[in-house]
């Protein structure tokens, strides 16, 4: 390869091939493409505290958090996979059956592949409210 | 002498520039191509070690990069409840059943199986774990495997990340991140956790083809993302130094590759039959032997002979009868 590159050309080929390489390093910027936030760690406390505190009282306090989280997502199309079902599940548990069901509804919506399961979920909801 | 210098600097440079591509892990996925998975659905792990929580802060966290993927992932604390009341939440439970049996159950496309091995802690007050676990990729329409893979890993948690200096020089990016998601949630080191789910980038990180809610190429996860580069650089400088200076010796992590998949459905309870040592046969013989004393007791009047009293006495009737019936025809 040496013999090919002449003197003068030598310098340009040389920071030419500098840049290339910066360029091809640099790679794409990788964003989340979901907001989590906090999510996964606040669920892993509502699981640990089960004995300690009751149900509805752990459930509150995840459903700050689902609550923002799903505030923030929707503004930027970014509610992850789940989340809408999981909020709804709290709901539940919290006795507010009627926003629940909306929930579990919105997440059937955003994804079809979990409709299945949601009914099964919902037809339980409406078994607790009596209906 | 200048132009010699000048093609080395080309060459560094042309050598540079592939940095970003490797064919480092390699992965069959023919199968995973034809069946084309759009949700997936996790089970909690198999747990051989001693720690019972496990698998509920395993489930925390291991949604997050399977949606970044691209996959739908069923929502963790439904799922949880729903096996509850249907008295399939035990993992080993869950193993036993057959895969085909959650496409009924869920309408899951894939079932993720997690089996994790083995986790050694040190003693209180010393940092670092080592943790070793399989995961495995069914699915739910033919029952057939579609990825599986085995890590190893050595965790150190506080402020120097041994594992992230490691790998920043020896290993691949792909799927280091998860590994560091799942140690971290096993090992319990929420700061890392957090900082983790909030700042790392899950998008390359799970070695799978991605699914039907991220476009990309399908080859991605190769490619080393800047975010994460960067983050580690910054986390590890300390690290990085002593690595160059050689001063410790460290062990990068070890990913088992071509491993010959061995699907969960195949271990067998190799258990003793629990009617062998039943208690109940042992409390069955005195009852039998009662059964003997009774029989002996409405048999006590027996003569010697082996004749009971009222067989004697309708042996006697017949006698009588047949002596009167001879002295009717008589006269």
């Amino acid at each position: 390869m040496t013999f090919l590159i002449r003197k003068k050309s030598g310098k340009i080929l040389a920071i030419a091939a500098l840049c290339l390489s910066l360029v091809a390093c640099g790679g794409r910027d990788f964003k989340p493409s979901y907001q989590w936030s906090q999510y996964p760690g606040q669920y892993y406390f509502y699981l640990e505290d089960e004995g300690e505190k009751t149900v509805e009282e752990r459930a509150t306090e995840l459903l700050k958090v689902t609550q923002k989280l799903i505030e923030a997502g929707e503004k930027e199309q970014k509610v992850p996979p789940g989340l809408y079902a999981e909020h709804a599940f709290l709901l539940m548990q919290t006795h507010q059956y009627e926003d629940s069901q909306s929930f579990y509804e919105k997440e059937v919506k955003a994804w079809p592949e979990s409709r299945y399961f949601i009914e099964k979920m919902i037809a339980e909801l409406q078994k607790k409210r009596g209906l | 002498m200048k132009r010699f210098r000048h093609s080395i600097i080309c060459c560094l440079c042309l050598w540079l520039s592939a940095c970003g591509s490797s064919d480092e892990y390699v992965y069959d996925f023919t199968e995973f191509r034809q069946e084309q998975p759009r949700s997936i659905l996790v089970l909690p792990p198999l747990n051989h070690t001693t720690d019972l929580e496990l698998y509920d802060h395993f489930m925390a966290t291991i949604s997050v990069p399977i949606a970044e993927r691209g996959f739908y992932v069923f929502p963790a604390n439904n799922v949880r409840h729903y096996m509850q009341d249907q008295g399939i939440a035990d993992p080993g439970l869950l193993d036993d059943i057959r895969v085909k049996r959650f496409k009924e159950l869920f309408d899951a496309d894939a079932v993720l199986k997690t089996n994790i091995q083995n986790i050694r802690k040190p003693l209180i007050g010393m940092d670092g774990a080592t943790i070793q676990y399989e995961m495995a990729l069914y699915s739910t329409v033919s029952g057939e495997l579609l990825w599986h893979r085995t890590y190893r890993y050595e965790y150190d948690s506080g402020p120097n990340f041994t594992i992230a200096a490691n790998n920043f020089f020896f290993s691949s990016w792909a799927a280091q991140l998860l590994v560091e998601l799942v140690a971290s949630a096993l090992v319990r080191d929420l700061p890392h956790l957090h900082y983790l789910v909030s700042n790392g980038s899950f998008e390359t990180t799970l070695p799978l083809l991605s699914g039907p809610y991220k476009n990309t190429d399908p080859d991605l996860y190769q490619e080393t993302p800047r975010a994460y580069r960067s983050y580690f650089a910054e986390l590890s400088k300390n690290k990085k130094n002593q690595l160059l200076s050689g001063d410790e010796n460290t062990v990068p992590i070890s990913e088992e590759k071509f491993v010959v998949p061995q699907p969960f459905e195949e271990e067998e309870i190799s258990g003793q039959d629990p009617l062998q040592n039943n208690p109940a046969e042992d409390l069955e013989k005195p009852a039998e032997s009662i059964k003997d004393e009774d029989v002996m007791a409405a048999d006590i009047d027996k003569d010697s002979s082996g004749e009971s009293r009222l067989d004697r006495l309708l042996r006697e009737l017949e006698a009588e009868q047949r002596q009167l019936d001879q002295a009717i025809e008589n006269e």
